[in-house]
């Protein structure tokens, strides 16, 4: 038995010497002591040592949980020759020292927590390990550039990938934008030779216009279901664009944000990969022009969706964000046409829209005079549901009001904001730049926008927190920084891989610190910004880590799989099936004599058959009826005891 | 005790020194002003402001830091409860009722305006804020309404009870009678 201190964690919380006087005198209890540091290496020393010189078959370390430092111990204990299994950890941290303030009912406590732990340690029977094979290929849904650089790192460690985008091109927002910060290079620049190289990369295979419809197995080999909508036009395309010349159907691009047209049949920018058009059906007239014209009978109505399976051992979601809407904030009138998002002004800035990259103000085409950028538009805002800070938005925002100050230096910018965050290298410097290109800052959250019915202009209406003066200010256009949010549809994905998601919709990181690549799911990771809002730099950073911990999984070959799964007592089963029924990754199958039999691969050890079966006939090792009995009366005893001698 | 080399330093309230009823009397309210982010947002909304000496924000963070002097400015009367800021504070603080709280304390310690403090008698009074005066008895009767309305008015025990006990403000203070 061994009572950790962890530093003040717990000793700062409950007398450990007590607890550790108190078990040596537990029935079974060889050797009893209490150590600063049990996971240090003289900590765990000190248990091997005791092992050696006691014999002891079974250890117990009472300190932190099972998940953070049972295998430093079990590993010890395999050292020491013993089933690693016969090591039990009490968790007498998170369970009792972090979660009050009583010093003796925490001692208390830790003490029935320890004899409890001592009975169950008692009873535990040895498991093995099974070498499981994993199937060695990935699938990465979303290619955004966090999609395609944990793609092509995957690819180039001669893992193979499958790369699934929904929309007709890859890319995601990165192609959208017209310069990025802090060096305000040309993202498509910087972009197109991932692109490129990720869509001649032989170990990968891109699928657009495609969506995950179906998730079953578990780490190291999931079966997925991909549904691909059709584009009605084949392969073959030579991207020459005469069915788009000719297509009589003519509407604002998605992708330009409305800032530029397209037809029915389209690319959604010149660049775009892959460069086959497609046919949008939903406004489409089926004048059949396009067809008729084109040179290599590329375009074809009558293709259908198709649904595909894929066997792959780890799946990446890279599906990105959204821009937050601002029209919920009714006092800043984003349907007014001078009042536009930061990222309509990204499309805005394009040579290929409608304003050839001019900044024009959308209502009449007139060079503005005056522009106000608005920070925190749906970030920082508890009334939306929004309390964090996206980030992003201030860098951003300094780099458009820099680049309008280019385009037109007699114009006046303001920035209305609550605090600049450009923390970190060369961002502070960004924004000591932006100053000193005369950009006007004032701090102070704008209350409201007033559009003036007669005449285009717009009024702000914010503090200057500095002087304490609540000011107007008359805008031609006024810029929202709207922040980003978890992409809308994403539940639906998260249900089907079985992801926990944070309140703000963004999928919940495994740790924080440890493990911001790490789903709540094995071998699921994350990339990028589904996991929170960041830049493009951390976006790549992220992803990066999202296939190396992909990888990790498949390069051996093989997962261990610990054996402490359900298992089957023939001679209580009833053949009733009630455990199948309830069973959610579907481990139970039937044998040849009808009786329940698991599939040690796919069980999770849940427990849940356990709770189902009406005679107690499926069980989990190390956690029998008749183990976690033990460990109840364990508990129960000692109170009992404390309660007499009271 | 720090020193300092200046004759006379403006020094940041310290334990002991805030003004915790304040705080409390928030606190009671369900709201945590310490949560303000001091944006501006409610200054910026406030339609008092524009005209008077009234900064929302600046109120709000007086009162965070228990600074008692906000209590006895004039600037919380000058609220005319419009709930602009409290409808667009980015933090969803309610920060018109912060002032309502907060000139209730003010009152509470006689810090309350001659001319409030009229109201208060005449509503104690009377039962009215504006009496019924002979002029409104006629126009009543006019319309074919009961001289006395069915308010406070009509209910002189009632009325005497409130004098003595809602309506009874603390004695003159402060300069702002
Ligand atoms: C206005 C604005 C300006 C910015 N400027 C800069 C800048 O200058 N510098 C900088 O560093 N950062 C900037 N950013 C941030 C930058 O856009 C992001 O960091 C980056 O694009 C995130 O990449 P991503 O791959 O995580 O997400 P995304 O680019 O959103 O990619 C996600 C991809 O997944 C796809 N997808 C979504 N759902 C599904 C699904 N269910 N199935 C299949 N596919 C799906 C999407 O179609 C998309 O292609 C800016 C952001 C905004 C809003
Ligand atoms: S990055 Fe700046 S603008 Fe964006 S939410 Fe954070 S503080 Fe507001
Ligand atoms: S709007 Fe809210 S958060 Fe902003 S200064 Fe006013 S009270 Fe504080």
């Amino acid at each position: 038995m061994f009572v950790c201190h962890c530093g003040e964690n717990i000793a700062g919380k409950l007398d450990v010497e007590e607890v550790a006087e108190f078990a040596a005198g537990l029935p079974n209890v060889e050797f009893s002591t209490d150590n600063l540091f049990m996971c240090s290496k003289q900590g765990v020393e000190l248990l091997k040592e005791a092992v050696r010189r006691h014999k002891l078959n079974r250890t117990v370390v009472a300190s932190c949980s099972v998940e953070q430092h049972w295998p430093t111990f079990a590993r010890a204990v395999e050292e020491m020759g013993l089933n690693p299994h016969m090591h039990e950890q009490v968790n007498i941290r998170e369970w009792v020292s972090w979660v009050t303030n009583d010093w003796d009912n925490a001692t208390e406590k830790a003490k029935s927590a320890v004899a409890a732990g001592v009975k169950m340690a008692a009873l535990k029977e040895p498991i093995e390990t099974q070498k499981l094979d994993v199937v060695k290929k990935v699938m990465v849904i979303g290619a955004g550039v966090a999609g395609l650089r944990a793609a092509m790192d995957l690819a180039e460690l001669g893992i193979p990938v499958v790369l699934v985008e929904k929309e007709p091109s890859i890319g995601g927002h990165m192609t959208m934008l017209n310069k990025t910060f802090p060096t305000d290079e040309c993202p498509m620049c910087t972009l197109s030779p991932l692109l490129n190289g990720v869509a001649n990369h032989p170990d990968i295979e891109i699928l657009t216009l495609s969506e995950v419809s179906k998730v079953e197995g578990s780490v190291g080999n999931f079966v997925v279901e991909v549904t691909t909508k059709p584009r009605y036009v084949h392969d073959n395309c030579t991207s020459c664009g005469r069915c788009s010349e000719v297509c009589p159907v003519e509407f604002p691009n998605e992708w330009d944000m409305g800032f530029g047209m397209r037809k029915a049949i389209y690319k959604p920018y010149p660049q775009a990969i892959p460069s086959t058009f497609t046919r949008d059906k939903k406004h489409c007239i089926e004048c059949g022009l396009c067809e008729i014209v084109c040179p290599v009978q590329a375009v074809d109505f009558s293709m259908k969706k198709e649904k595909r399976e894929f066997n792959v051992g780890a799946i990446v979601v890279a599906t990105g964000y959204e821009q937050y809407d601002p029209v919920e904030i009714t006092a800043y009138h984003y349907d007014h046409p001078n009042i536009i998002t930061q990222l309509e002004l990204e499309r805005m800035l394009a040579p290929t829209t409608l304003t050839k990259g001019k900044i024009l103000r959308p209502s009449d085409g007139k060079v503005p005079e005056s522009v106000v950028i608005i920070q925190c538009v749906g970030s920082r805002n508890d009334q939306v549901g929004n309390a964090y800070c996206t980030g992003v938005c201030c860098m951003y925002a300094l780099k458009n009001a820099g680049i309008i100050k280019e385009h037109l230096p007699n114009t006046d910018v303001y920035i209305c904001y609550i605090d600049i965050r450009a923390p970190g290298l060369y961002y502070e410097e960004y924004y000591k730049k932006a100053q000193e290109k005369g950009i006007i800052f004032i701090r102070g959250r704008p209350s409201n926008i007033e559009p003036d019915p007669y005449e285009e202009k717009l009024t702000v209406f914010v503090e200057d927190t500095f002087t304490g003066e609540p000011v107007e200010i008359e805008a031609d256009m006024v810029i929202l920084s709207a922040g980003m949010i978890a992409p809308k549809g994403f539940g639906k994905l998260g249900g089907k891989l079985g992801l926990l998601r944070a309140k703000e919709g963004f999928a919940k990181e495994y740790h924080i610190k440890m493990g911001p690549m790490r789903s709540s799911r094995e071998g699921v990771l994350l990339a990028g910004t589904i996991q929170g809002p960041r830049d493009i730099t951390k976006t790549v950073a992220h992803a990066g880590a999202a296939a190396s911990a992909a990888a990790q999984i498949l390069v051996k070959g093989f997962l261990e799989k610990r054996l402490d799964t359900a298992i089957v007592d023939k001679d209580l089963c009833i053949k009733c099936l009630a455990c199948s029924t309830v069973c959610n990754p579907g481990a139970i199958d039937v044998d040849v004599d009808g009786y329940a039999f698991v599939n040690d691969t796919a069980c999770k050890s849940c427990g849940t058959c356990a709770g189902a079966c009406p005679t107690g006939a499926i069980q989990i090792r190390n956690f029998r009826d008749a183990q976690l009995k033990e460990e109840v009366i364990g508990l129960l005893e000692y109170n009992r005891l404390v309660g007499a001698a009271q | 005790m720090s020193s300092s080399s200046f004759p006379n330093p403006v020094r940041v309230l310290r334990r002991g020194e805030r003004d915790e009823e304040i705080i409390k009397a928030l606190k009671n309210e369900g709201f945590d002003i310490n949560a303000c982010m001091q944006c501006g947002t409610c200054t910026a909304s406030c339609l008092s402001g524009r005209w008077t000496a009234l900064t929302v924000r600046k109120v709000m963070r007086k009162a965070a830091l228990g600074d008692s002097s906000v209590l006895e400015s004039s600037d919380i009367w000058m609220c005319t409860t419009c709930y602009n800021c409290y409808d667009r504070c980015p933090r969803d603080l309610k920060v018109t009722d912060a002032i309502i709280v907060l000139r209730n304390l003010a009152s509470a310690r006689g810090f309350i305006h001659k001319n409030h403090r009229k109201v208060v008698q005449i509503l104690a009074k009377t039962g009215h804020a504006v009496p019924i005066n002979d002029k409104i008895q006629q126009v009543r009767k006019e319309l074919g309404l009961p001289k006395i309305p069915p308010t406070l008015a009509k209910y002189p025990e009632e009325r005497e009870l409130l004098a003595k006990t809602l309506f009874q403000l603390a004695p003159e203070e402060g300069d702002e009678q």
